[in-house]
C-alpha cells in the first residue's frame, strides 16, 4: 500500500498513516476510493503519482513515499551489530587478501564449528572415533592456514603494492588500455622529458580528479518524505521551522519561525520517480528512485513533468532555482513542496546511489565520488564522473586479472599443498593429540577369529567403507 | 598503520574516544601504529616483501598484454571471479582426494569406485549449491552493503566537521577499498562454509548413505549369485546321485 485515503494528499504530518483507528476511518477510505476509481483519479491519489498512462509516459512522480516498510527499514536489525563491529570492519580491511580470508574462515570452521558439530552428533561406535574426526578437522584448518599465510599473502602484498606504487609507471598504451576513463595528457609533468606528475593530479576526461574506483558510487542518506523529516535535520538543511505550529497545513503552506515560507536549496530537494524497468533503490516501491532537482537529467525531469519550460531550468549553463522555472506557457512553474523528499543522514542510516535519470542499456548511471569534495556525507553541490559501461567493462577486467594474480599461486601450488596436508595430518594427530588411526590389519585379525556369515561380511564392508571416507 | 588508526579513531562507539575528540582543539589524530610501531621489524618486513613481490611478480605481470586479452575473455563468463576461483581451488583438492583413493593399493577396485564417486559428489553437488545460494543472496547482500555503507556516514556525519582534510580522505579511501570488499566477503563466506562445513557435516553421511546403499545392493546380489551357484552345483550333485542308484 502507497498512499491510503485523500486526507494524506496534502501531507498533513497528523493524519499521514497507514493504521486504520476506527471502522468509521475504513468506509470513509472506501468511499474516497470508489470515488476516485470512478473519476479515473485513483492512479494520482491512491497510488500518490501522477499518472502519465495514456500519454505514452512510463515515468510517474511519486507524490508521497512513506509506508511501514521504510519506517521498519529505518530501525535497528539484528545484523547491524554485526555490520557495525570493529572485527567485521578488520574483515573487511584484510579482503585485499582474499586467499588468506578464505583460509582464516576455514581455519574457524574446521577448528570451531566443524569439531563442536562432530562432538555433539551421537556416535554409533565410540567417543574415539569423534574424536579422532574433531582432531582431523582442526589439523586440516591449521594447515590450510600455515600454507596461505606463507604463499598468498606475499603475493597479494606484492599485487597491493604495484597497484598502489607502480601503477603510475606502466607504459602508456597499457595506462590508456586499462585506465579508459583517464586523460592521459594530464600525467605529464614534462613531456618531453617524460617526467609525470604524481598520481593524485592527475585528471579524468571529465575533469575530475582521475579515479579507478568504479565500486564505491556516489551515495546519499535514502531521502524521506518532507512531512516526515525532525525539526533537526531542517536546521542541518537551514530551514528554521516550528513544526508543532505548522501541524495541520500543507507543506506548500509552511513558513519558518521568521514568517518566510520555507525554502531549501534545490540540490536538497528530491523527488520520486517511478520509471517503468528500472531496479528499484526503495524496497516496497516498485522501480522507485529518487532525484535531486539539482542534478536530474534534463530529458528525464522533461518527461517527468510535462508541463515545466526544460529551457527555464537553466541559464548560462547553470541549473536555477525552482523559483526561476516557467512552464511551457510561460508562467511561473511551482514545485509542489508536498512532492519533495530531504535527505540526511540525521534521519536515516539507510543510504541509496546518486542517479541522475541518465541511463546505460537499462541501468542508471551511478557516479564517482571524484568531485572533489570531500564531504560525502552530504548531497553533493558537484557531481562526480558518471560510471558508463565502458568503464565498467574495463573495472571488470582489471578485476579479474588483479584477482588472477592474487589467486594464481595459490591455484598453481593447491596440489602440493594438497598432498602435503594428506602426509601432514597422519603427524600432527599423532604429536599433537595423540591419536591414532586402528589399523586395519587388527580389525581384519578380530575378524578372522569367527567365521562369517554373508551378511556380516556385507556389515563389515560397509563400515570399513565409513572409515576411509 | 594510518588507515587502520582513523578506523579506530572515528568509527567506533567508544565514548572516550569521542570525548577525547571534542576535547581536542586541534584534533591530532591519534593514529594506532603497528604493533611493533611505526618503522619496526615487523613493518619493515612487511614492506621488503610487498616490495620484493611487487617488484619481479605483480609488476612484470601487469605489464603483460596477455594478461588483459585473458581477463577480457573471461569477463564474458558469468558470476563472480572470486567464486570460481574458490571452486577451481576446491575443484584441485578434490582432484588430489579421488587420485589417492584410486591409487590406494589397501582398497579393492570396487571400493575404490564407490570412494571416488562419493568424493567428486562431494565437490560437485556442494559447488552447485554453493553457485546457487551465492546467486539467491545477491541482492540482499548488496542491499545489507548500501546498510553498512549507511550506518559509516551516518556515524562520522556529525564529526565530519571536526576532522582535517587528509583524515577525511582517509575515511573515503577507506569506505572506499572496504565497500570493494564486501560482497567478495559474502561470497567466500558462502562458498567456505558449504565446502567445509555443509559438505562435510551433511554431504559426506548422504554420500556413505549411497555408498552404503550400493555396497549393500551389489552384496547381495552377489551372495544371491553365488546361493544360486551353490543351489545348481547342489541340484547337480543330487542328480547325480539319482542316477548312479538308479543304475545300481
Amino acid at each position: 500500500m502507497k498512499i491510503h485515503s485523500t486526507q494524506n494528499l496534502n501531507s498533513i504530518r497528523d493524519n499521514i498513516t497507514t493504521n486504520k483507528s476506527s471502522f468509521g476511518e475504513v468506509r470513509q477510505d472506501v468511499t474516497d476510493t470508489r470515488y476516485l476509481v470512478r473519476t479515473g483519479m485513483s492512479d494520482v491519489y491512491l497510488h500518490g503519482g501522477s499518472s502519465f498512462k495514456g500519454k505514452s509516459n512510463p515515468k510517474k512522480l511519486i507524490k508521497v513515499l512513506m509506508n511501514d516498510y521504510l519506517k521498519a527499514a529505518d530501525k535497528e536489525k539484528w545484523y547491524d551489530k554485526i555490520l557495525d563491529h570493529g572485527f567485521f570492519n578488520d574483515c573487511l580491511d584484510f579482503m585485499k587478501h582474499e586467499v588468506f580470508v578464505q583460509s582464516a574462515i576455514s581455519c574457524l570452521v574446521c577448528m570451531a564449528m566443524r569439531p563442536a558439530t562432530i562432538m555433539a552428533l551421537p556416535s554409533k561406535k565410540d567417543k574415539q572415533d569423534n574424536m579422532y574426526a574433531s582432531a582431523h578437522s582442526v589439523s586440516s584448518g591449521l594447515v590450510g592456514l600455515i600454507s596461505s599465510i606463507l604463499i598468498a599473502i606475499p603475493f597479494s602484498k606484492g599485487v597491493k603494492y604495484a597497484q598502489k606504487n607502480m601503477m603510475h609507471h606502466l607504459d602508456t598504451e597499457i595506462l590508456k588500455k586499462i585506465k579508459p576513463n583517464l586523460e592521459i595528457e594530464s600525467i605529464w609533468k614534462d613531456k618531453a622529458k617524460t617526467i609525470r606528475k604524481p598520481m593524485e593530479e592527475w585528471l579524468d576526461k571529465y575533469g575530475n580528479p582521475f579515479s579507478d574506483d568504479m565500486k564505491n558510487v556516489m551515495k546519499i542518506a535514502r531521502p524521506k518524505h518532507i512531512s516526515e523529516v525532525s525539526e533537526e535535520t531542517f536546521k542541518i538543511l537551514g530551514v528554521d521551522v516550528d513544526l508543532a505550529a505548522m501541524r495541520g497545513k500543507p507543506v506548500s503552506e509552511w513558513v519558518d519561525r521568521s514568517g518566510k515560507k520555507i525554502h531549501f536549496n534545490l540540490k536538497d530537494m528530491f523527488i520520486a520517480v517511478q520509471d517503468e524497468g528500472m531496479a528499484s533503490s526503495v524496497k516496497g516501491y516498485d522501480n522507485t528512485n529518487f532525484f535531486s532537482l539539482q542534478h536530474i537529467d534534463k530529458d528525464f525531469l522533461k518527461e517527468v513533468m510535462p508541463e515545466l519550460d526544460i529551457k527555464s531550468i537553466e541559464k548560462d549553463g547553470k541549473r536555477l532555482h525552482t523559483d526561476f522555472w516557467k512552464d511551457v506557457h510561460g508562467n511561473d512553474f511551482k514545485i509542489n513542496l508536498d512532492d519533495i523528499h530531504l535527505s540526511s543522514y540525521n534521519e536515516t542510516s539507510n543510504a541509496v546511489p546518486l542517479y541522475t535519470g541518465a541511463k546505460r542499456g537499462n541501468k542508471y548511471i551511478s557516479r564517482q565520488t571524484n568531485n572533489g569534495s570531500l564531504d560525502t556525507t552530504k548531497v553533493p553541490d558537484k557531481l562526480g564522473s558518471p560510471i558508463i559501461q565502458d568503464y565498467l567493462d574495463n573495472d571488470a577486467e582489471m578485476d579479474i586479472a588483479t584477482k588472477a594474480l592474487t589467486w594464481l599461486p595459490d591455484i598453481a601450488t593447491r596440489v602440493i599443498v594438497a598432498s602435503a596436508t594428506i602426509k601432514m595430518i597422519p603427524i600432527i594427530l599423532k604429536n599433537i593429540f595423540h591419536l591414532e588411526k586402528k589399523k586395519k590389519s587388527e580389525d581384519v585379525k578380530q575378524a578372522e577369529i569367527k567365521p562369517i556369515s554373508t551378511d556380516d561380511k556385507i556389515k563389515s564392508k560397509v563400515a570399513s567403507s565409513k572409515e576411509v571416507a | 598503520m594510518r588507515v587502520q588508526g582513523i578506523n579506530n579513531y572515528y568509527l567506533n562507539n567508544n565514548n572516550n574516544k569521542i570525548k577525547s575528540d571534542s576535547a581536542n582543539t586541534n584534533p591530532t589524530p591519534e593514529y594506532s601504529p603497528s604493533f611493533r610501531g611505526e618503522g619496526g621489524w615487523s613493518e619493515k618486513l612487511s614492506d621488503f616483501i610487498s616490495k620484493m613481490y611487487a617488484k619481479y611478480y605483480a609488476k612484470p605481470m601487469y605489464n603483460q598484454q596477455w594478461l588483459y586479452k585473458a581477463s577480457k575473455k573471461m569477463t564474458r563468463v558469468p558470476g563472480k571471479m572470486t567464486a570460481h576461483m574458490a571452486t577451481l581451488g576446491s575443484f584441485i583438492t578434490s582432484g588430489v582426494y579421488i587420485d589417492r583413493t584410486l591409487k590406494n593399493k589397501d582398497l579393492d577396485n570396487e571400493k575404490k569406485k564407490t570412494l571416488a564417486i562419493n568424493q567428486g559428489l562431494c565437490f560437485l553437488v556442494p559447488t552447485a549449491c554453493a553457485y546457487t545460494v551465492d546467486h539467491l543472496l545477491k541482492d540482499k547482500i548488496k542491499e545489507k552493503e548500501y546498510r553498512y555503507a549507511g550506518r559509516q556516514l551516518a556515524k562520522i556525519s556529525k564529526k565530519m566537521s571536526k576532522m582535517s582534510d587528509a583524515q577525511i580522505k582517509d575515511f573515503n579511501k577507506l569506505m572506499g577499498d572496504r565497500l570493494k570488499g564486501f560482497s567478495t566477503l559474502a561470497t567466500l563466506i558462502t562458498f567456505t562454509l558449504i565446502y567445509r562445513y555443509v559438505t562435510p557435516v551433511l554431504m559426506t553421511p548422504i554420500a556413505n548413505w549411497c555408498g552404503e546403499y550400493l555396497n549393500n545392493r551389489n552384496a547381495k546380489k552377489k551372495a544371491l549369485a553365488e546361493k544360486i551357484k551353490l543351489d545348481t552345483q547342489n541340484q547337480k550333485v543330487d542328480e547325480s546321485k539319482i542316477s548312479t542308484s538308479k543304475v545300481a
